[in-house]
């Protein structure tokens, strides 16, 4: 069970009015001196209640479909009991979550600021929120399931599902979506100069439907994208509030676009398992690929993870990002003059860092700048674009930097 | 003492008098990158009226006027302060603290929190 204070509700407000809901419950006690008017119960006495009718139906329980239907029984009557006791009354809140009222029909739902029957809330207040349908579950193994009075800021809430229903619902499905602006310049391993300057304009996005995804990483979706994320479709399979697991398949071996440059690509389009924690201020993303489209006898297996942090500089956003790449001999390299043969292949470790900042001048429009810095084994002989760069011995560096004005859904 | 009495937004009754006052508040909307964080501004005020009178700028956070004005007839004032959720303005007597006027910032952003995408039906 849940419950939220009124500085919580207050902080919700954008949820309540963005659900559209013209009411929504409140858990409270009525009083004998005062009818219809709710008296929020203190969360001790609440917890109480609860936590003794759980342990008197802890007793009973029991394995068996019989059991399961005595407890199920047993349920029905707590709830009944329960509802009697402290029942739930639907109150509407007036604009600034200040005072409620009472809904007991469909004209109490007109408010006005002088409304005699609005009740001023005070910070003491507790309110408990359920879900319309919470108390229609009723197979026994769900039971824990039935007292779902749902308040979490943290979590979804059904009309995020509302296009494929609450039996397929995945809170991840909906769209990342930015269109840029960017200039970027600085090294380029796969031009014959070794460097690039660019004005570019292009979109990165991630849409899911259904848990299906297609996604094109770029600098403004750096929030939901990792290092090594490159252009992929996939299905998200597993979710929790902070992780995301997805089985994906490279579109083709780019990465992000003004970053190609300095990006090792692999030879041929790979598939995987990719495992996003999402946190308040970082972003963390492992993969591991063992598939490849090549029709090499071993596909070998590819691996990466990368970090992103986010800090706050009063509207501006900085973050910074490291990641390590390992790529197997199978996979490199993109740019061969002349194919080398396998037993002259190494493997490739691929180190990253970028910098970057994001400032909103408003809720579509982000302006943004980065840095990056790449590292990685000349692993392949015979890549001559590669020796372009900054090669020493058996490594290359490359370095690019750019400024992206966003246009952000 | 003047605060102490001050009514709370559920009690308040009184109209307010737009014929005789014009507020006036920019920014009014303040945008953070992801939801939930703090988001700063500077706020600009100005009201002005064709009579004289004694106001005072209110914070609906807080029970401290902003700024008073005694025997004016046009203010300005200029406010920076953070929050994360939206903040009323609001322009009262100093007499009987009935509302001249008021104003609604904003607080909005850009992403949602914890990597969460745009739901669909915001599309339409």
């Amino acid at each position: 069970m849940e419950k939220f204070n009124l500085n919580r509700m207050i902080q919700s407000t954008f949820l309540i009015s963005s659900l559209g809901l013209v009411s929504v419950n409140s858990f409270a006690q009525q009083t004998s001196s005062q009818e219809n008017v709710p008296v929020v119960e203190s969360k001790k006495s609440l917890e109480q209640v609860a936590s003794e009718e759980k342990s008197k139906l802890g007793t009973n329980s029991g394995s068996t479909a019989e059991s399961h239907k005595k407890e199920d029984d047993e349920w029905q009557d707590y709830k009944k009991q329960f509802e009697q006791a402290n029942p739930f009354y639907e109150i509407k809140f007036n604009d600034d979550y200040s005072a409620y009222k009472v809904i007991e029909s469909k004209d109490d739902l007109d408010m006005s600021e002088d409304d005699e029957s609005l009740i001023k809330v005070s910070e003491d207040d507790v309110f408990y929120i359920r879900r319309v349908g919470d108390w229609q579950e009723t197979k026994p193994k769900k039971r824990k399931k039935r007292v779902r009075f749902v308040w979490n800021d943290e979590e979804e809430s059904y009309e995020d599902c509302w296009n494929f229903g609450k039996v397929s619902c995945n809170a991840r499905d909906g769209f990342h979506y930015a269109f840029s602006f960017v200039s970027s310049g600085g090294d380029d391993f796969y031009q014959e100069s070794g460097e690039a300057t660019d004005i570019k304009s292009y979109a990165s996005y991630r849409i899911q439907i259904a848990s299906f995804f297609v996604e094109t990483p770029g600098m403004a979706t750096r929030r939901i994208h990792g290092l090594y994320a490159g252009r992929a479709w996939g299905f998200n399979f597993y979710n929790t509030d902070q992780w995301r697991l997805d089985l994906y398949k490279q579109r083709d071996t780019r990465g992000i676009r003004d970053l190609e440059g300095i990006q090792v690509r692999n030879k041929r389009t790979r598939a995987g398992l990719r495992l996003t924690g999402f946190f308040d201020s970082s972003l963390l993303q492992m993969n591991v690929s063992p598939y490849s489209t090549s029709d090499q006898k071993d596909d070998g297996v590819a691996a990466s993870i990368s970090y992103s942090h986010f800090w706050q500089l009063r509207n501006l956003s900085i973050y910074g990002s490291a990641g390590v790449q390992y790529q197997p001999k199978e996979v490199v390299s993109f740019y061969e003059t002349q194919p080398a043969s396998f037993a002259e292949r190494e493997d490739r470790i691929n180190q990253d860092v970028e910098l970057g900042f994001e400032y909103p001048i408003s809720k579509h429009w982000v302006f943004g700048g980065f840095a990056a810095y790449s590292r990685t084994n000349l692993a392949i002989p015979g890549v001559s674009s590669l020796e372009q760069v900054n090669s020493t011995e058996d490594k290359v560096d490359g370095f690019r930097s750019g400024l992206l004005l966003s246009l952000v859904f | 003492m003047l605060l102490m009495n001050m009514p709370s937004a559920a009690e308040e009754i009184a109209k307010p008098d737009v014929s005789a006052v014009t507020m006036n508040m920019s920014p009014n909307q303040c945008v953070a990158m992801t939801e939930g964080q703090t988001c700063y501004v500077d706020v600009e005020f100005s009201w002005q009226s064709s009579t004289v009178l004694d106001v005072c700028l209110f914070h609906s956070s807080q029970k401290t006027p902003l700024k008073c004005w005694n025997q004016a007839t046009k203010g300005e004032y200029e406010y920076d302060f953070a929050s994360n959720k939206n903040v009323t303005f609001t322009l009262r007597r100093i007499d009987d603290l009935s509302i001249l006027g008021q104003q609604e910032l904003e607080m909005a952003w850009v992403h949602k929190k914890r990597g969460k995408p745009t739901n669909w039906w915001r599309i339409f």
